[in-house]
């Protein structure tokens, strides 16, 4: 069974986990995949999905740590 | 308004442009369990071992186990920021140094990281830590000699350039001191020095460094340390990083030289890893593959032919002994794996012999192949002269009369071991070493007193220096003591000893 956790800054209503579980669906090839839904302030904006061990990080939280690294890796 | 200021929020808006903000997949894993430097972590999956794995806040660890639902990974920092249940992702790259020419004379730490204040080194090249020995036909027999400037060593344990030569004594006998003293005399020779500190005080890196830049060794030679207090991984990864920076310069085509001070120290680290990775142990508590460990080292220690770029790497790792133990785990290990080996013992430093090397048990498998041909002139008939006194010394404390012979012999041997004595920061040139054994095993130092045999070398060092500059150049040009230059060395002997009575023996 493959373990699936999605993770956002605020609650998602029920339309739009099933829109997320149907597009998760659609991508694993499995139909019957269950999400667990997970709210986490900390990722600011944005989704954040880990499939198994492969991570999918579309968070501001990501986004803002990889400016942050080309600054610091460039000065 | 300074022009750096309009200049700079252009630039950063331009290196934020830039970052690269499409999301990929990732592969992460959640860490189970942390503790003394290791982390159990699922997930991970495809990941290597030896990958380098990014913990987060800038700090790395490394895979070394691959288990069926876990990875086992040992942190190259302190990791303090790592809890349980934290993510941590691939980074696909396998361990390896940045270096450039830049890095002779720096300091640098297990990674490659610059540790004495000045700036980050530029990688010219990355240079995998991991690397497949070379091969049988890439090399090349040892035939260049690497002279140490130490006397007793090049006269009778000489060292070739691509080899591997283990310096081995309990502690306190003048090990460190006799490898530094190989870089002090690399100068005018060159070679780049690579030294490597495993798990030592980083009072004594701090006093090698210093000694090294007094006397202009840091122009030629890079220190790379893992110090006590540094993580056992990184002093398990030391050895690895110095051998990386020395091939680079290999690929180059240059002589290098790598001492690994010490070897013990290291398989110490890697025994402590090995442990709480719950490998299974074996003799010492060493894992099974730690003969492996050194003999991977030291195997990429080689001399490559001229297709191949014609460079070297000579390798003179330390054992430390207890209690004069040879026959320990590591240094048999060890010493199957080189080419040789110089002794040191207490005994010998104690009763005032420096260096204390024990010349009888000291062998070196290839060097006498590089040995320049006036050096084997000198020094043939010496190891026999001094293996014959060993003997008769021992004998000779039985018996009180001796017969003139014998006591010749005796005398004769007092005095070849005094002319090895030496400081261990003053390395002698081999043209220097061939004066100076000539007289001795020639008989010219019998006349002399034998506690002041240092002093009459340090004067007759300075009269050849200064009256028979030509006799050093023919011998530093010809390899070998021509017979016009062996009949202008006895006169010079000769002479040097009547001008000087005060050395001689009071009757």
């Amino acid at each position: 069974m493959t373990k699936v956790v999605v993770s956002t800054a605020i609650e998602l209503s029920d339309k739009q986990r099933s829109v997320i579980t149907a597009a998760l669906a659609a991508k694993t090839g499995s139909p019957d995949i269950a999400p667990d839904f997970v709210t986490d302030p900390s990722v600011l904006g944005g989704i954040k999905v880990i499939i198994d061990s492969q991570e999918l990080d579309g968070t501001l939280r990501a986004r803002l740590d990889k400016v942050e690294h080309q600054l610091v890796s460039h000065l | 308004m300074p022009k750096s200021a309009s200049f700079l929020p252009a630039s950063l808006s331009n290196l934020i442009n830039q970052t690269d903000l499409n999301v990929k997949p990732e592969s992460v894993g959640i860490v189970i369990s942390l503790g003394d430097g290791i982390a159990k972590v699922s997930g991970l999956s495809e990941v290597q071992a030896g990958e380098l794995v990014d913990v987060g806040q800038g700090e790395f660890a490394l895979v070394l186990n691959l288990e069926k639902d876990s990875v086992g990974l040992v942190m190259l920092g302190q990791a303090a920021h790592l809890r349980a249940g934290d993510t941590i992702r691939r980074t696909g790259k396998i361990l390896s140094v940045g270096v450039a020419d830049s890095i002779i004379g720096r300091t640098v730490d297990a990674l490659g990281r610059s540790l004495d204040g000045k700036a980050e080194i530029e990688a010219e090249k990355n240079m995998v830590l991991e690397r497949v020995a070379p091969g049988v036909m890439a090399r090349k027999s040892v035939s260049v000699p690497l002279q140490t400037g130490i006397k007793s060593i090049d006269s009778m344990i000489p060292i070739g350039r691509g080899q591997r030569e283990l310096i081995i004594g309990d502690r306190q006998t003048g090990k460190t001191a006799i490898a530094l003293g190989t870089i002090l005399n690399q100068a005018d020779q060159n070679i780049i020095c690579v030294y490597v500190n495993i798990g030592q005080k980083r009072s004594s890196l701090s006093q090698t460094r210093q000694l090294l830049t007094e006397r202009g060794a840091m122009d030629y030679t890079v220190l790379v340390a893992a110090t006590a207090s540094d993580t056992a991984a990184e002093q398990f990864l030391a050895p690895y990083t110095g051998l990386a920076i020395a091939e680079f310069f290999l690929e180059k085509g240059r002589d290098v030289l790598i001492v690994y001070d010490d070897l013990s120290k290291h398989a110490q680290a890697y025994r402590e890893i090995s442990l709480l990775l719950r490998r299974p142990s074996g003799r010492e508590a060493y894992p099974g593959d730690v003969f492996y460990l050194h003999s991977r080292l030291l195997e990429r220690a080689a001399r490559l032919n001229e297709k191949h770029g014609g460079g070297s790497i000579t390798a003179l790792p330390i054992i430390e002994t207890q209690a004069n133990d040879i026959s320990a785990y590591i240094p048999t290990n060890v010493i199957s794996i080189t080419d040789g080996q110089i002794f040191l013992e207490t005994d010998l430093f104690n009763s005032g012999m420096r260096p204390a090397i024990n010349v009888g048990n000291s062998v070196s498998r290839v060097g006498s192949a590089a040995q320049i041909k006036a050096m084997k002139q000198v020094a043939g008939t010496m190891k026999l002269d001094l293996a014959q006194f060993r003997e008769l010394a021992a004998f000779a404390q039985f018996s009180s009369d001796l017969d003139d012979r014998t006591k010749a012999q005796l005398d004769r041997g007092k005095r070849l071991n005094q002319i090895l004595k030496q400081g261990w920061d003053k390395p002698l040139k081999v043209n220097e070493q061939v004066v100076v054994m000539y007289a001795a095993v020639h008989g010219y130092l019998d006349p002399i007193d034998e506690t002041k045999i240092q002093d009459w070398e340090k004067e007759y060092l300075e009269y050849i220096h200064s009256s028979h500059t030509a006799l050093l150049e023919s011998i530093t040009k010809e390899q070998k003591i021509v017979d016009a230059t062996e009949s202008t060395l006895k006169e010079a002997i000769a002479n040097f000893n009547t001008l000087h009575p005060e050395f001689h023996l009071s009757e």
